[in-house]
């Protein structure tokens, strides 16, 4: 029943965006079709020339639509068939075919699972980062600082030990990326623990202070003559290669501008180290026992202080890890603009996913998609992008009611059975 | 005489594995202040929850002012006058005294909250009262016993004449208690009636008209408060007499194992609960600490076991000092504990069997693997816990099943399993057989004298008199954070141990 919760939540949540793009996409236009039905319904050939010229013309807005025709027939015409004619003219999206366009653009080939793949690879890392530290019982919601201190971290290791090999080098920008989150992420982890703040609060704070604070430091490192905000770049040897590298040898045809690079495997690997740390170590069981029941916990001899820093400092390293697809796969510099909002749509993913690190994966794919996919609507069909925004906050919404409702569902059953016996 | 307020007929309200109420009579009389009394678990909550409505007996009559009630959930028993001051106060601090009192009834005007005329009821209800508090203050400045008499005015504002106070003086300052039993005696004076829920001999003496004792989910008495004395209704909510002696030969004391010299700790509110504690527990013996609750056994507990500081004074384990140690430490100098609490302390409720099993052990060999990282080794684990469940008789037979969805008792047994087979030189049991089924406490009496036997020392700490005295070879009986004395059972009569629980005869 558990797992049944978000998928729910995802059918739920793109009913919901159907009825929204049925209800609130309106596009007013002219074509031939609308022209033949204007003919059909008797309005005068005259009036239909007048306004021939605005043929093929979108109009989101009925009011402009409407002021235009009526710059072009004249008041008196206007008052007799306008609202005819934005009747006729007026065209709804097919939410089938918006969904369509999405998955289509994002699945139909190779290079469509490789961009939702790039994109999938951080939140992968910011989703496992906050579901990591809800198994010690911790609501992380300091990703997205974390994400930029790791990805600072990488990028200053990138930029500064340019004389070392490649193998020496990738392996020091990710640890200095997972060092770095780590570190800020054990800062809360700290508070809590001894002073018994609670984490929420110090993470959202810690989160601005990061930002700025990179911000401030990318300066520092701006290249003298870069009108851009934005470091030095890293050497070559930290340069993450794209996948097209290792699959084109193979005789799999890959574009060489899709941006999906190795950096998948450090995620991968993380998913793997977290399922295998949660389920498999002592840390983990006191870990998920501290998160559990920490006055239990702390009468079976488990340091809950000691737990909660360590979950918080593992948390941290994997937002930290964001920045290795950011920018030792991509930019190649630091810049906040690529790692905005990652962080904070880690806190979705974890959601979604359960807390589960392979829930946080499939989580993370449906995030890559949407992202991906919305590309491709805002060419294909009138709605805007920003419906995918509207998606993934109502499958959030979804996630929260549906996991009560099926709560709910089961106590009701449970009380008919126990009426019946 | 005067009419009853409140007539509940052989109540009978049972849980799964637990008769909370059985056949339960209760009667107040209209004007009175009642105390309902006995230990926790002895079924005043469930009485209460049924009179309140929010429980529904399984059996027996509820009869309100003479008019026979089937209440379905609060808001008929609030229609019927009765009102609940709960323990934990369920107030909103950012709003005023006046708006929270008002929440849900609110005088209105043209759709509008009317302030004014709020201040102004709420203001009558406390000058009428004597409960002096301001209706403009908001609640987030004002004190725990202000909060209290809010609440107080909350039921009175919604037209009570039954008050049921759950605990009340719980958390208050001896200061605070004081006055609100003057509130009480003038809601009383002015034709309130009040039932007053407490497990405080001293408060039933001082306030109420007449005592119902309760007992493992029975009345054993109602008595006039002016006809009895603290000592006699001590014994009646401990257990009068040995219900069933438990088999067990003479203790052969050995070594002394636990030694405490003078000790002192806070509890939760940073006021002494420990005021100077000694006593000696030997291998080979099982040392009883008796007392009402609430004088310190809680955290007697908690600093032997590590999980409190102490202030002052010594805990010798074996001839080792462990005072302040942390739990691991204490575990493994040899201490084994069953908790007082075993949903809060003894298990981890969405853990296995097997996990439970392993808990406080779990990073010794061979349940771990000294790897880069201590990996767990589910072999040994599994066989532990098959091991444990068959000798402890643990059903469901499951070691995958989770710990919360056992019965109390089996899920009692995990813990006792798990302690026991940690084979300590010192068994700390708290409470080990509260809320169970009889044929679990049998067993866990039987098992605590065979870990005496096989030469360990059991310290004993229970609100069960009957426990202690079935079990025990020594009695040491607490009162206000001290050792009131030390009895041999038969030396124990149910007199002397009423006279020493109640700070007498000392």
């Amino acid at each position: 029943m558990g797992t049944l919760a978000p998928i729910v939540a995802v059918v739920l949540a793109f009913l919901t965006g159907a009825v929204i793009i049925l209800f609130f996409i309106r596009t007013y236009t002219l074509t031939d079709t609308t022209f033949a039905d204007l003919k059909e319904a008797a309005v005068p050939i005259a009036v239909i020339e007048k306004i021939r010229s605005l043929e093929g013309k979108d109009y989101s807005d009925k009011a402009a639509f409407e002021e235009d025709i009526a710059s072009r027939m004249g008041d008196k015409d206007f008052q007799q068939y306008g609202a005819m004619i934005s009747g006729y003219a007026l065209t709804r999206e097919n939410p089938i075919r918006v969904y369509h366009e999405i998955f289509k653009a994002a699945l139909k080939d190779r290079n469509g699972w490789g961009h939702v793949l790039y994109r999938a690879t951080p939140l992968i890392l910011t989703g496992l980062a906050v579901a990591f530290a809800f198994q010690c019982g911790l609501f992380n919601i300091g990703g997205e600082g974390q994400m930029v201190m790791g990805g600072f971290a990488i990028t200053w290791v990138g930029f500064t030990f340019t004389q070392l090999p490649w193998f020496l080098l990738i392996p020091l920008c990710i640890l200095a990326g997972a060092a770095a989150g780590g570190l800020w992420g054990s800062i809360p982890g700290y508070l809590k623990a001894k002073r018994g703040v609670h984490e929420v609060v110090t993470t959202i704070m810690l989160n601005w202070i990061a930002v700025a604070l990179t911000q401030y430091l990318t300066m520092a490192f701006k290249p003298p003559e870069s009108w851009i905000p934005h470091t030095y770049k890293i050497a070559k040897a930290a340069q993450l290669s794209r996948l097209y590298v290792y699959l084109n040898p193979l005789g799999i045809n890959f574009s060489r501008s899709n941006l999906v690079n190795t950096a998948i495997f450090v995620a991968i690997a993380a998913v793997l180290i977290t399922a295998y740390l949660l389920k498999r170590t002592k840390l983990g069981y006191e870990i998920r026992a501290v998160g559990f029941n920490p006055a239990a916990a702390e009468c079976a001899g488990i340091n809950v202080a000691k737990n909660t820093v360590l979950a918080m400092a593992i948390s941290g390293a994997f937002a930290g890890l964001a920045g290795v697809n950011q920018v030792m796969g991509y930019k190649h510099r630091f810049r906040y603009g690529v790692f905005e909002g990652l962080g904070f749509d880690g806190i979705g993913v974890a959601f979604i996913g359960k807390n589960s690190p392979w829930g946080c994966v499939l989580a993370a794919l449906l995030f890559g998609i949407l992202d991906h996919g919305g590309l491709a609507i805002d060419v294909s069909t009138k709605v805007p992008r920003e419906i995918v925004l509207v998606l993934k906050a109502t499958i959030l919404i979804f996630v929260v009611v549906s996991t009560e409702l099926t709560k709910r569902l089961i106590n009701i059953l449970q009380k008919r059975e126990e009426a019946a016996a | 005489m005067g009419e009853y307020a409140v007539e509940m007929h052989h109540v009978t309200k049972q849980f799964p594995l637990v008769i909370a109420n059985d056949d339960v009579t209760l009667l107040v009389q209209k004007g009175e202040i009642h105390a309902l009394v006995g230990e926790n678990g002895a079924g005043k909550s469930t009485l209460m929850n049924i009179l309140y409505g929010l429980l529904h007996p399984d059996s027996g009559t509820v009869t309100v002012n003479e008019n026979q009630v089937q209440f379905t959930g609060p808001g008929d028993a609030i229609a019927c006058g009765i009102g609940m001051v709960h323990q934990h106060f369920m107030l909103i601090p950012p709003l005023t005294v006046a708006e929270n009192v008002v929440l849900g009834q609110e005088p209105s005007r043209a759709g509008f909250i009317d302030i004014a005329r709020a201040n102004k009821k709420v203001q009558a209800l406390s000058d009428q009262y004597g409960l002096k508090v301001d209706p403009s203050a908001k609640v987030e400045t004002l004190s725990v016993g202000i909060e209290q008499r809010i609440e107080i005015i909350k039921v009175l504002y919604r037209g009570a004449e039954i008050l049921i106070l759950d605990e009340p003086t719980a958390v208050l300052a001896p200061q605070e208690v004081e006055e609100l039993f003057d509130i009480l005696r003038s809601l009383r004076d002015q034709g309130k009636t009040i039932i007053f829920i407490t497990h405080k001999l001293q408060e039933v003496m001082e306030i109420s008209d007449m005592v119902t004792v309760m007992r493992r989910g029975k009345v054993v008495g109602t008595v006039a408060t002016k006809d009895t004395s603290r000592n006699e209704i001590a014994i009646l909510m401990v257990g009068r007499q040995v219900l069933f002696r438990v088999d067990r030969g003479q203790a052969s004391p050995g070594e002394v194992v636990l030694q405490v010299d003078d000790l002192h700790a806070l509890n939760n509110r940073k006021l002494p609960a420990l005021r100077g504690v000694s006593f000696g527990v030997s291998r080979g013996e099982i040392l009883g600490i008796a007392g009402v609750e609430g004088n310190g056994q809680t955290e007697l507990i908690e600093v032997l076991t590590g999980l409190r500081n102490a202030e002052k004074g010594d805990i010798k384990l074996n001839g080792t000092v462990i005072t302040n140690f942390s739990p691991r430490r204490v575990r493994e100098h040899g201490a084994g504990h069953i908790p007082e609490d075993r949903h809060r302390r003894g298990l981890v409720l969405d853990y296995t069997v097997a996990q439970n099993m392993v808990l406080g052990i779990h990073y010794r060999k061979p349940f771990v693997k000294k790897r880069l990282l201590d990996v767990i080794n589910f072999t040994p684990i599994k066989e532990k816990a098959d091991r444990l469940i068959h000798e402890f008789d643990i059903r469901p037979p499951d070691q995958e099943n989770l710990a919360g969805n056992l019965s109390g008792g089996n899920q009692q047994k995990v813990i006792v399993a798990r302690e026991f087979d940690q084979d300590p030189k010192l068994l700390i049991a708290a409470q080990p057989t509260r809320g169970i089924d009889v044929g679990s406490i049998e067993f866990i009496h039987h098992r605590l004298i065979q870990a005496r036997d096989a030469g360990k020392a059991v310290l004993l700490v229970s609100a069960d008199l009957e426990e202690i005295l079935s079990i025990s070879d020594r009695i040491a009986v607490i009162y206000e954070g001290e050792i009131v004395g030390i009895l041999d059972p038969e030396e124990a009569t149910e007199e002397r141990l009423g006279l020493m629980m109640t700070g007498g005869g000392r």
